[in-house]
């Protein structure tokens, strides 16, 4: 594949791979921007090259996803947690507004990668597991115990809105 | 198994498809210009910032060039201590600070 027809594909990719960015993220918009511009930065620069073994979807997800916790790494050690720190304690909140996002953000983050890649962007457990890094053995385990969690994080919610 | 068995959950399916519909609503950052076009602007930068370096290499050393010791020469008229005239030639660096010596200019011209 040629550069042009490279950065065409990318280029039809790239809402998706905005949405896949901030998913990445923990769903933070601007953080997405950032990782995104700079995986389009290493693609252009040759750091980041396709070597058709995959589709052009599950390597660019595969770098934006390395970048990410790249990226994540790096303003973690920039910006050290203070001493002290307060953490909201989300249990008490009202289960009626927590938000899609919210839900996910309370799986596990290997079970939150395999649910959002394979029912929100339609990609096949193989691709997912390719684009997690790791086997498919490990990617079915974790997409089986994902679902059966937020299933039941969904229907507690359900019977919670019922009961209003 | 290659493929994830959504079909079978549909409380998942629903789900996500909800969710999918809430991000249509997202902002999505412009695509960035290809690479051509940032090369174009880059050299266009560069090319502004050497010619700005190129001139100010060049203009302070026209100044330096120009020199008053040199080019400006006074010869002027005055009378020795036997009463008579004699050329007397000087040199001076500023025109500011250089007065004729003998009233001859303001007198006899």
């Amino acid at each position: 594949m040629t550069r042009d027809q490279l950065e065409t594909v990318v280029k039809s990719l790239h809402m998706d791979a905005f949405v896949w960015a901030r998913q990445c993220c923990g769903f933070d918009g601007e953080m997405a921007r950032d990782v995104l511009q700079l995986v389009y930065l290493k693609i252009l620069e040759g750091k980041a090259t396709f070597h058709n073994q995959s589709t052009v979807k599950t390597w660019l997800f595969s770098v934006i996803r390395y970048t990410s916790m790249e990226w994540a790494r790096k303003t973690r050690v920039e910006n050290p947690l203070p001493e002290i720190m307060e953490i909201a304690d989300h249990s008490s909140d009202d289960p009626e507004e927590v938000s899609h996002e919210a839900l996910l953000l309370l799986l596990p983050e290997r079970q939150k990668e395999v649910l959002l890649l394979t029912f929100y962007h339609g990609l096949t457990l193989e691709k997912a597991a390719g684009i997690m890094q790791v086997s498919l053995g490990t990617a079915r385990t974790h997409y089986a115990r994902g679902k059966n969690n937020l299933k039941s994080m969904i229907l507690k919610r359900r019977k919670h809105e019922d009961c209003r | 198994m290659k493929t994830a068995d959504k079909s079978r959950d549909p409380v998942l399916e629903e789900f996500f498809a909800a969710y999918r519909r809430q991000d249509r609503h997202l902002s999505i950052p412009v695509f960035p210009k290809s690479p051509k076009n940032i090369r174009k602007r880059t050299l266009a930068v560069l090319g502004i910032a050497a010619s700005i370096s190129i001139a100010l290499f060049y203009f302070p050393k026209a100044e330096e060039d120009i020199s008053l010791d040199r080019n400006l020469l006074i010869i002027s008229l005055e009378k020795n201590e036997e009463q008579d005239p004699t050329i007397v030639v000087t040199t001076t660096t500023s025109m500011d600070i250089w007065e004729s010596p003998t009233e001859s200019l303001l007198t006899e011209f």
